[in-house]
């Protein structure tokens, strides 16, 4: 799991540090203290899960400049990064995935980096 | 890259959040309804168009998919056909299959375009039940249960389902017992259900083909319930012959409190009516049947003019049903050997199913059958629906659905 001893470990120092940084926590950003402090957590926790996602999600090999058409089998031209703004469990995510261009069928596509990802 | 992040280039959410889209829309009352849950329970906005648009597409490629594996069944030699697939072939299986209600509409339809029965239409919905029970060397429970001879629950049951309703109610002494379950009772392991509005010349490949792909057709013991409508055993003779066909004892005996209670005061009616369940109960349809005749024989045959609800027409209509369904109602043998005797199952599917589908003021067109693809998918404790995600982002197109500029 991603959570293991060691990391645990770091979060709950990150935790500490964070808590000292934010301060008291005041009670109108909820019903009462406890759900305004679960409000927050949840909105670190949140931002968290994003910047971990796009991290993960830009950690590829640089794109090919040509690849080949799913469609007609043509070569397609590579076109530029394509940012790509999904809504996930934790909130939008963004991710960035090479996009090419196949003049025959002119269609954009977005091959496979085969399991380079995995 | 569309395989590694597992949705289509013009999906807007990730692969976790739109199996809860899709779960909201499917199990959720409405697809406004299905926005507010997310919100609540998910704490994502998402709108009502997205809801509906994805619930929609993903139904659509599981109906594609349940109709590809409907195809290949009928492909298959018929000693593969009754081969289990699986390692294993459950040793009691049930198939039970009714009909429930939605309204349809098209659109562009001009309101005189209603017919007769509005825009209700119905929707046929089947349920697979993998059981476990005994074989006994007799009857394990020879007398009719308490509750069919509750006079109060009998009226209840007779209304509901039926529709009808004896002349006057009366207070019986109904002895004080426990409810317990009947001895011999079949147990569901696992549940699964299909569901289409198209027809039963879709229904019926989809249900043998799901029959098949749990291994049914190699079990032992199997049985195959449903009420008397033709359309059920139209089915059951063309795909399910090789399973045990019951009618539903609930139905029966419905019909049966009917005819007993017709024309007569409400205590010799009810005297008669034990003698009569506790024969149907038996399977004892020649007793049961030579009452009737006599109970036709002093009320005479029912005439054109006489209404539907006239006492000799109720006792004809029962004796025809008796008659046309005896060979379905051998309860005390369905009972010896371990096989349920109601569709009692498949009524509480229905009801589940209404949930989201039926309702005065729930008027569908294309999107019911992707709908109902997925409420039944939902309702379903096999791991269809799990494999189906999993195994969706290899199947994925990673081309845009519509044309760029170069």
């Amino acid at each position: 799991m991603a959570t293991s001893h060691g990391i645990r470990r770091r979060i709950e120092e990150f935790a500490r540090s964070l808590c000292e940084e934010l301060g008291e926590v005041d009670d109108s950003e909820g019903d009462c203290w406890l759900d305004a402090v679960e409000n927050r957590a949840v909105e670190v926790g949140d931002a968290i899960s994003a910047a971990l996602i796009a991290q993960q999600a830009a950690k590829h090999r640089p794109a090919d400049e040509e690849s080949t058409c799913p469609e007609c089998g043509q070569t397609g031209r590579y076109r530029g990064d394509r940012q790509r703004e999904l809504l996930g469990r934790r909130g939008p995510v963004t991710i960035t995935e090479p996009e090419y261009f196949c003049p025959c069928c002119r269609k954009a596509f977005f091959p496979d980096d085969h399991g380079h990802r995995r | 890259m569309t395989t590694a992040i597992g949705v289509e280039p013009e999906c807007p959410f990730t692969p976790s959040m739109l199996k809860k889209v899709v779960y909201a829309g499917a199990q959720s009352t409405s697809f406004v309804q299905a926005t507010k849950d997310l919100s609540m329970l998910a704490e994502r906005t998402v709108s009502r168009e997205r809801v509906q648009r994805w619930t929609k597409r993903i139904g659509r490629e599981r109906g594609a998919l349940v109709e590809v594996l409907a195809a290949a069944y009928q492909q298959l030699p018929l000693p593969e056909q009754r081969r289990s697939p699986t390692d294993q072939t459950p040793p009691v299986v049930c198939v039970q299959m009714d009909g429930g209600r939605i309204q349809l509409r098209d659109r562009h339809d001009e309101p005189s375009q209603e017919d007769s029965q509005g825009h209700w239409r119905e929707t046929l919905v089947g349920c697979l039940l993998s059981m476990t029970s005994q074989e006994h060397e007799t009857d394990p429970c020879p007398t009719i249960p308490l509750t069919f001879v509750d006079p109060r629950r009998m009226a209840d049951l007779s209304r509901e389902i039926k529709g009808f309703c004896a002349v006057e109610q009366q207070e019986h002494a109904v002895p004080e017992e426990p409810a317990l379950d009947r001895a011999g009772r079949p147990q569901v392991r696992v549940r699964s259900v299909v569901a289409t509005r198209e027809g039963v010349e879709t229904f019926g490949p989809r249900l043998i083909a799901a029959a098949h792909a749990r291994g049914f057709n190699a079990a032992q013991r199997k049985a195959f319930v449903a009420d008397g409508s033709a359309t059920n055993w139209g089915v059951h003779r063309k795909y399910f012959s090789h399973y045990t066909a019951i009618l539903d004892f609930t139905h029966a005996i419905c019909y049966v409190y009917a005819a007993a209670m017709a024309g007569r005061p409400v205590a010799e009616g009810w005297e008669a009516y034990c003698q009569w369940a506790q024969w149907l109960w038996q399977g004892d349809t020649a007793a049961l049947v030579a009452a009737l005749e006599a109970r036709t024989a002093d009320l005479g045959s029912p005439s054109t003019e006489d209404s539907q609800t006239c006492p000799r027409c109720i006792v004809a209509e029962t004796l025809r049903y008796i008659q046309n369904q005896r060979a379905r109602m051998n309860y005390a043998a369905y009972r010896q050997r371990g096989l349920p005797i109601t569709s009692s199952h498949i009524e509480s599917t229905i009801k589940q199913i209404n949930r989201r589908v039926k309702g005065t003021e729930k008027f569908w067109d294309q999107g019911a059958e992707p709908l109902l693809q997925l409420v039944a998918d939902h309702l379903s404790e096999t791991a269809d629906l799990t494999r189906f995600w999993k195994q969706r982002p290899q199947h994925l197109s990673p081309t845009r659905c519509y044309q760029t500029a170069a």
